[in-house]
This record gives structure tokens, sequence and C-alpha cells, in this order.
């Protein structure tokens, strides 16, 4: 459903300029405009081109030492003197040590935590990459800097929701637009139906909210029927029309014409995704409830020429990371259920043709601290993901890992890693793969520009 | 009841702000929804008759009633078959018993308020019979739900299903040896979302602006010094019957750190035990200046509105701060305060903003309530409503996390309340999923109730031959005076093509299309 006008050039601009104003920190210095790159950003695709990102929330907080570990012998033993009692166990670590395209900085190993095995081919083949230390930065960081107030932060680090509400929307909680929304802004045209461009089974988020339109929701079997709609009430249609008519007529109050769209869009998205997905099936196991999650989108995109969708965003989310206590009695199964869910999605996305259509990544409010606390670690900052897809220049490295040492230099706060890579880098990576201009990513991400000229290059070519 | 197909009518002249005179069925009908888990019709000539003042009063002076624990005990529940963490029904089943039958419904509601702050899962409690852990944990809010905000948030610290909620249960001292440090789990959330918040704020609840900017209430230092109190605690006694789940955790001091404890200002020296820690720790938390506005829009949002205008914060704050007596932190003062409100009272109710979305486990009750349901039987076999494809999306004591079920500032992204700075909480939980399975829910249990409870529709069935006064008492128990005579029209006229021999349909009808109606999803 298209709530609004088409975007004009101008209003187009003052959306950015706005999502750019709520985006910066408070403290960030206020934008520069280049007026003649904007003109320019409305036919991105060719026809028949499709290109979808999907991102997998690991909500909690997941611990990056025990999910990417050092390996090589003297890193290793600084991550078993420093996490102690939560460590893994070197000898568990040898069957998922990463031998990629690349090494390193430095000659570092690295290998997989044991639980995530099915990932290690595809890093190996070159379609996973392993990002190190990122997390929410407005400029580059050092620890001197942090420790004086010297540059501007993150706003509310350490806390779960405004971190959260940084990975997607680059600003804390009350965020009114998320990043891959305001992306998808730039291909609004590019869609049949704008209402399928961002699509959540992960639950609430604000990483897909755009100008137009937010995330829109669909459960694990797709969308959800309103029965009463389909008979007619007590045998009276009178009643089923009027039905239809109070939960869909737009409304003065603000919560009421919220409730009435949803309700109308609910009912128009469902008869269309509903036809859509009939004949779309997805070959593989996709049993856990991450998995499930990422099998409709799988059918979904396997549904992409039916919705008339050439870009695409995609939202799944697991829970359970905040493993303050027992992280070595949760953390492994959680991490078994993500391995084996991406490689399972990663696997039908080929068999489907479209792997080098679809970028995978993961992104989780904050790492955790080094040390222990008795049996888990607490909330950090920076932390490790991945990227997957047929088009990621994958079986590297991206970022730097510090030396292992809980007071050193790449560590704040008694142990928490301090970023060297900013989420903002990522997303325009993503972003610029998925077509934005240059321009377009500095207003999308209005903290890159502190970051360097040059993107992050996570793709081929 | 009296007078009640008169009192539908939307647009009652509303008194001055000033006094709060003798309310129409319709205002005491608003006033129920944000007091009580809904409007019954004797409750709403109570209100008519004695005012809200007087009615609000006789029901903060009730006892608490029958505890859940107690019913979970007398069912019988404590057995084999519920000491592990499978389905926990019978959670359910005292839960919504008490929502929906409860005499003491304002302490009870204030209780499940409570529980959508001071977070608790169930499925998060690792103790055996954690039915009995969450049933315990709803029972000490609502011992404290009209008590001492300080002796709530002690109590809250020390109750076993919330240390294993925020897993400071077994939580040992530091350890300079190892490097191990204490778990700030609790530490963190005691202050982020149990007291002061991240930022520091003005009596009426705006943040604190200094040189232009926010200022945070506490530091990364200050949780790692808190964290240090929150050491030592664990399950106190056996796990041979269920009592240890009412017993405050018990203290091990050899586990609890004695080093020096330092957090918003204040220093514990070091060699102070656990628990005058705890005690001290509290009373610091609670003494701090956001406490009362922190903590009062919460309760406000909760009951009343989701955005509060800075003045009403501030007449509730006040109360936090003083009860008129000199006291602080008497809850029984700030519901008062919240309910009686001017604001709360005599809103303009064709104000765009004015009201919160009713939290769907509301609608629930509400709808068992107005229509007299109650269990045939006892069981109150009431399901997991969770699932948001035919239920609520929502379920009591089944938060996936800490966070509730929604955050109080959340904001839904792209609509003209986030452009006007508005926060919706219960949005965060309505999307397209969750609006169809509302109204999958809500077509069964109209029909035909869930399980043991049952309605016969007595006196709407007696209306059933006037759709117009029908739909007008179906109004008036649901949304009070804020549902429009225009829609009301529209439903009878609907109605009225339901033949006459099928009394019970149109009821039937009627409930639904009112309880469908986002008139009605708002409250007011």
């Amino acid at each position: 459903m298209n709530r609004g006008p088409t975007m004009k050039g101008s209003s187009r601009r003052e959306f950015l300029l706005r999502a750019c104003a709520l985006g910066a920190s408070h403290a960030a210095a206020p934008l520069a405009l280049n007026l003649a790159a904007l003109g320019a950003a409305a036919a991105q695709s060719a026809p028949g081109d499709y290109k979808a990102l999907v991102c997998v929330f690991l909500y909690g907080g997941n611990d990056p030492y025990n999910s990417v570990v050092p390996y090589d012998a003297a890193a290793y033993r600084a991550y078993a003197q420093a996490r102690g009692d939560i460590a893994l166990a070197r000898d568990a670590l040898q069957a998922t040590v990463l031998r990629g395209k690349e090494a390193a900085a430095g000659g570092a190993q690295f290998a997989l935590a044991p639980s995530l095995a099915p990932l290690k081919p595809l890093y190996e083949a070159g379609d996973m990459a392993v990002l190190l230390n990122i997390g929410p930065l407005v400029v580059p960081t050092t620890k001197a800097e942090y420790i004086g107030a010297r540059v501007p932060l993150p706003p509310k680090l350490f806390s779960h929701n405004d971190q959260q509400s940084y990975w997607q929307a680059l600003a804390p909680e009350g965020a009114s637009s998320g990043w891959a929304g305001r992306l998808t802004d730039l291909f609004a045209g590019a869609n049949a139906q704008r209402t399928f461009t961002g699509i959540t089974a992960g639950g609430s988020t604000v990483l897909l909210a755009g100008r137009q339109v937010a995330g829109y929701r669909v459960g694990i079997h797709g969308s959800t029927r309103m029965e009463l709609l389909t008979r007619d009430m007590y045998g009276s249609s009178d009643c089923t029309a009027l039905l239809r008519k109070l939960i869909t007529q737009p409304r003065e109050h603000l919560m009421e014409r919220e409730l009435s769209r949803i309700a109308a869009q609910s009912i128009d998205a469902d008869a269309k995704l509903r036809a859509a997905l009939a004949d779309v099936a997805v070959p593989g196991d996709f049993s856990s409830p991450l998995a499930q999650q990422l099998k409709i989108v799988a059918r979904i995109i396997g549904a992409r020429q039916a919705l008339g969708a050439r870009r695409q965003v995609f939202f799944v989310s697991q829970n359970g990371y905040d493993n303050h206590a027992g992280l070595n009695d949760t953390h492994p199964a959680l991490l078994r259920e993500l391995g084996q869910s991406l490689a399972a999605f990663q696997h039908a996305l080929s068999a489907m043709g479209v792997a080098d259509r679809v970028t995978t990544f993961t992104a989780s409010e904050f790492g955790r601290t080094l040390g222990s606390n008795g049996n888990g670690s607490d909330h950090g900052w920076g932390s490790h993901h991945f990227v997957l897809g047929g088009a990621v220049k994958g079986g590297r490295y991206y970022g730097q890992h510090p030396e292992i040492a809980r007071d050193g230099p790449g560590f704040v706060d008694n142990g928490r890693l301090l970023p060297t890579l900013a989420v903002d880098q990522l997303g325009a990576a993503l972003g610029g793969w998925f077509g934005a201009s240059r321009s377009d990513l500095a207003l999308v991400f209005p903290n890159l520009k502190h970051f360097g000229p040059e993107p992050l290059a996570l793709f081929e070519g | 009841m009296s007078a009640t197909p008169s009192a539908a009518a939307p647009q009652s002249a509303a008194p001055s702000a000033s006094t709060l005179g003798r309310p129409t069925p319709g205002q005491a009908s608003r006033f129920l929804a944000q007091a009580t888990f809904g409007p019954t019709p004797a409750d709403i000539d109570a209100v008519v008759r004695d005012g809200y003042a007087a009615w609000l009063d006789a029901q903060l002076a009730l006892a608490p009633s029958q505890t859940h624990f107690d019913w979970l005990l007398q069912q019988g529940k404590n057995t084999e078959e519920f000491k592990g963490n499978g389905i926990n029904a019978p959670l359910e089943s005292t839960l919504w018993r008490k929502f929906i039958s409860a005499p003491d419904q304002v302490r009870t509601r204030v209780a499940f308020s409570l529980s959508e702050i001071f977070v608790v899962g169930v499925s998060s409690i690792t103790a055996s019979w954690p039915l009995f852990g969450a049933a315990g944990f709803m029972d000490l809010l609502a011992e404290h739900a009209l008590g001492n905000y300080e002796e709530l948030l002690a109590a809250v610290s020390q109750n076993l299903s919330m240390g294993c909620m925020l897993t400071y249960r077994g939580n040992r001292k530091e350890d300079p040896k190892t490097g191990r440090h204490p778990d700030e789990n609790y530490a963190r959330e005691i202050m982020q979302l149990f007291s002061i918040g991240l930022l520091e704020l003005e009596p009426d609840g705006s943040v604190r602006m200094v040189n232009g900017a926010p200022v945070e209430t506490y530091s990364n230092a200050d949780v790692q010094g808190l964290a240090k109190v929150f050491t030592g605690w664990d399950i106190n006694g056996p796990e041979t019957d269920v009592e240890f789940h009412r017993r405050p955790m018990a203290l091990n001091n050899a586990l609890h750190s004695m080093a020096e404890k330092r957090f918003l200002g204040a220093v514990i020296p070091a060699g102070t035990d656990g628990h005058l820690s705890l005690k001290r720790a509290v009373e610091v938390i609670s003494a701090h200046p956001n406490v009362g506005p922190f903590i009062g829009t919460q309760l406000i949002q909760r009951l009343v509105t989701s955005n509060p205008s800075p003045a009403y914060v501030g007449r509730v704050a006040a109360a936090f701060d003083d009860d008129g007596a000199g006291r602080r932190g008497n809850l029984k003062a700030v519901v008062r305060a919240i309910l009686l409100d001017p604001e709360a009272r005599n809103p303009d109710l064709a104000a765009p903003d004015w009201g919160k979305v009713r939290e769907p486990i509301l609608r629930f009750s509400g709808w068992a309530r107005a229509f007299g349901a109650r269990s045939v039987n006892g069981a109150w076999a009431m399901p997991d409503t969770t699932d948001n494809t035919i239920r609520l999306a929502q379920s009591p004591m089944r938060s996936a996390s800490v966070f509730n079920f929604f955050r109080p500032r959340y904001v839904p992204p792209v609509t003209e309340l986030a452009r006007r700075n508005l926060v919706a909480p219960e949005l965060q939980i309505t999307d397209e999923t969750s609006v169809a399975g509302y109204l999958n829910f809500l077509a069964i249990y109209v029909d035909r109730g869930w399980e043991d409870l049952q309605t016969p529709y007595t006196a709407e069935i007696a209306l059933a031959r006037d759709p117009a006064a029908l739909v007008a008492r179906v109004a008036l128990l649901l949304a009070g005076d804020a549902f429009s005579g225009q829609t009301a029209a529209a439903i009878a006229q609907a109605v009225s093509s339901i033949p006459p021999e099928r009394p019970r349909d149109r009821v039937r009808a009627a409930i639904t299309l009112v309880a469908a109606s986002p008139e009605y999803l708002v409250q007011k």
C-alpha cells in the first residue's frame, strides 16, 4: 500500500537531510550538501536485475571471542588467560580453523566456534567474509579519546535497546528511520509494490523504516489472514462489510490512524503475498526458529517476480545472546542454530540460482567483556560479524583484531573492544553493492565521511 | 445496570478540570478502564454513585486478595508434573483469574503494570517450579504495589525469579588473581529500567539539558561499582518444596564482595557485608531525583496515556517525592495522583494524541469483565496468548526480555506520531500479523468464550431487539464515553441485518464490531 505521493526530488532531499539529522549524534558536525549528486539517484536498476540484503540480528549482544576465536599460539594464550573459565579449549577449535584466501594481518589465525562449523566451508569457498571488531562509532576513536571524551561517541553505549537501535538506525532508541529503509527509499521506483521492499520475519525493527513505509511483518508461513473477512459475520454481509470499513478507514486520532493503516496494509498485502507464494517451495532443512524465518525470506525471494520486486531488505532475528551467565551452556546451541540456518539459507539460494543476488549479514547490539564474570560475559562494544553471499569477496578478514589485553590500547572499560570498523562502513559497503551512489551513501550514513575516502571493499569487482 | 443505553452519548459536557464532579456512566467506564482490568456494570454504577475518589479510596484500602501462589497450592500444582520448565499452563490460569475476577482490581492492575517495568519472564526462571516463581513475583508486586517504592525495590532485588532473570543468582565477588569480575547485568538494569533511566530528568520528566546536551545518569564505572553489591545472593533453601520461591534469596557473605563499592556518587566502604550493602544501594538509588518522573511517567503510560503533559508528570512526580505527609515513594499516593489527575479525568477526547493503544491483554480482560465471563468450573484454562497469528501477541509474565513487550519510549517510525515526537509503546507489538491475529482470537472468544471461561450475555441478549440500545451498552462497557455516536449507529444498523430471532448472534456481532474498531482500540 502506498501511503503518499511519489517522492519528488526536493522532498526526497528534505527527507534525507532530516533522516541524517536524526541519525547523527548531537555532537556531529552539520552535513555538507552535495546538491548536484541528489538529482540522479532514481534509475539504479535495469530490468530483470534483483538484489536483496538480509540482516540476521543476534539479540542480546553476541560474545565475539567465543564466536571467532584467536587461534595462533600467542593470541590463543592471551585469549585463554583473559577469559579464564569461559575460554573455549584450543583442541576443540582445530577442525574449525579458518583457512581463507588471504591471511589476516600479522599472520594471525582464527577459528570459528566449533558449533559454527557449517560456516567454515562457506568462508573457504569465498562466500563468507569475517568482519573483525566492528561497532557503533561517530568518528574513528582511540582509547585516549574515549577516556577523555574528546570525540563524539555514540550515545548510550552498553545499553541493549539503544545499541540495537544504533546498529539499525545509527541513533539510539526513538529513531524514526533505519539505514536500510533510507537506502531502499533510493530505489522506491524499482519495486512494483513498496510494501514488499522491507520485510521483517524477526519482529519489530527500525532498520527497515524509510520515508514511506516501515517494515512489513510476516510470520514464518507468510502473511496472516483475517478469518472474519473470509465469511459473512453471523450470516450478515453487512456486518462483514462494516468490519472491513471500520478497521481500515482513515482516522483523525494519530494512534487510530496507525492502526487503520496497518490493518489496511495487512489485508492488501496478505492477498498479494498469499497468491505469490502459493507455488514457491524452498529446498533444505529449515527446522529451527531462525531457519524458519530464513525459509520464508527465501520463499519471498523466490516469489520476487510475482511481487515485482527488484530491491528488497529482509530482517530476521535470534534471541538469547545476553549470556551474562551460563555462556558455555547456552552460547554453543545458539551458534549451532545460527550456523546451520545460515548454511541452509545459502545452499537454498544457490539452488535457486540467486546466491550472488543476496547478501546476508549478522548484526548484534554489542560485543561483550573479554574477561569472565564467573560463567559469562558482560556488555561490551565492538564485535565480530559475518557477511555471506556469492557477491561477497569472502575468505577474508576485514578490519583488525587488537592485541588481546584487557587493559591494552584496543580495549576500554576493563576489557571491552573499542571498535575499529564503524557500522556506517558496513552499511555503506552493502549500500554500494545495492547500487547507491557515493553521494547518496554519504546522506544515508551521515558519519561515513569520517572514516576515510575508500569504501570497505567487501564485494567482487 | 441503570441508565445504560442513554449513557453512551459521546459528547457529554466535561466538568472543569479543577473539579471532579459526579461522573456520568460513560466517564465512570473510561475511569475504570484506566484503574482496573475493565469496567463492569456494577463498578460503573458504584463510581457514578460514589464518585471517583471515594470509589478509588475504597479500592486502595482493600487488603490483597488470595495470592497466585496460594491458589496454585490450593489447586495442587506443586507436583512433579510442574517442576520443570514446561508449558507452565496453571500460571496463565491464576494470572487471568485475578485479572478478570479479583476484587482488589486497582492493586492487581498496578501490579500488572509494575510487571511491565520490573520484568520477569517465566521461561527465564532457572529453578524448579518456575510457575511458582513467576506467580510469587507477581504476588510480590501486588504486595508492594500500593506500598513504598524503596521497599518494593529491595524486595524485587532479593527475589529469586529476578535473580534468575538478570543472572545475579549465584553471582560471585571479583577475583583479582583470575581477573574475574562480578556479573554486571542487574547493576545496569536496576538503574536503566527499574529506577532512574539513562538520562537525567527534570521533575516534569523532560530530559535535563546542560550546555545543550543531555546528561547520562551513570557510567560503566558506576555499573561495575554497583555490581559488587549483587554478589553472594542465591536460592534460599532446598528445592524439595516450592516455598523457596517465596523467601528472599539468601546471602553467602563468603561470595560477597567486601571491596569498596562506588556508584552514583555514593561510597559503600570496604568491609561492608551483603545485607547492609544491598540496603544502602537501594536507598541510594531510591533517593535519586529521577525516580519520581521516571517511574511516574511509565505508570501513567501503563494506566492512562502514552504522552502525558509535562505538568501531569510533574504532579505525579511531586506525589512520589512527598505524599502530603512528608513521605517519599508512597505508591498509593502516586496511583491516586495518576488516576484522579484532571488530565486523566477530563481530557479533550477529540485530541488526536490523547490516550494509549489498549494493550492486547487488557482487551481480553476487558471483554471478560464487561460481559461477566467467569470460569464455570474454577479451572480458568487460559492459553499462553503469545502467538501473534491467532492470539494476542502478548501473554502476562512471558516477555521475551527484561525490556518488556514494548518500550515506553517506542516511536512508530514513518508516522505522524514520529513527526510530532510522540511515543506509542503498544504499537511496537502492532503489525500486519498481530492485527489479524487479534481479530482471529476475538472472533473465537466473543463467539464461544474460551474453554471454561463463559458468559451467557444475559443483559445484552435482553436488548438485542433494539440494536441501538444493544450497541450503546456494548460501547459503554468497552469504550466508555469515547466511542462516537456515528460509529455506534453504523454498527447498530449492520447488526439489525441479523434476524431478531437470533439475539445471541446480534450480541456477538455487536461486540466483535465494537472491539475491532480503532476507536475502541485506543483507550482514551
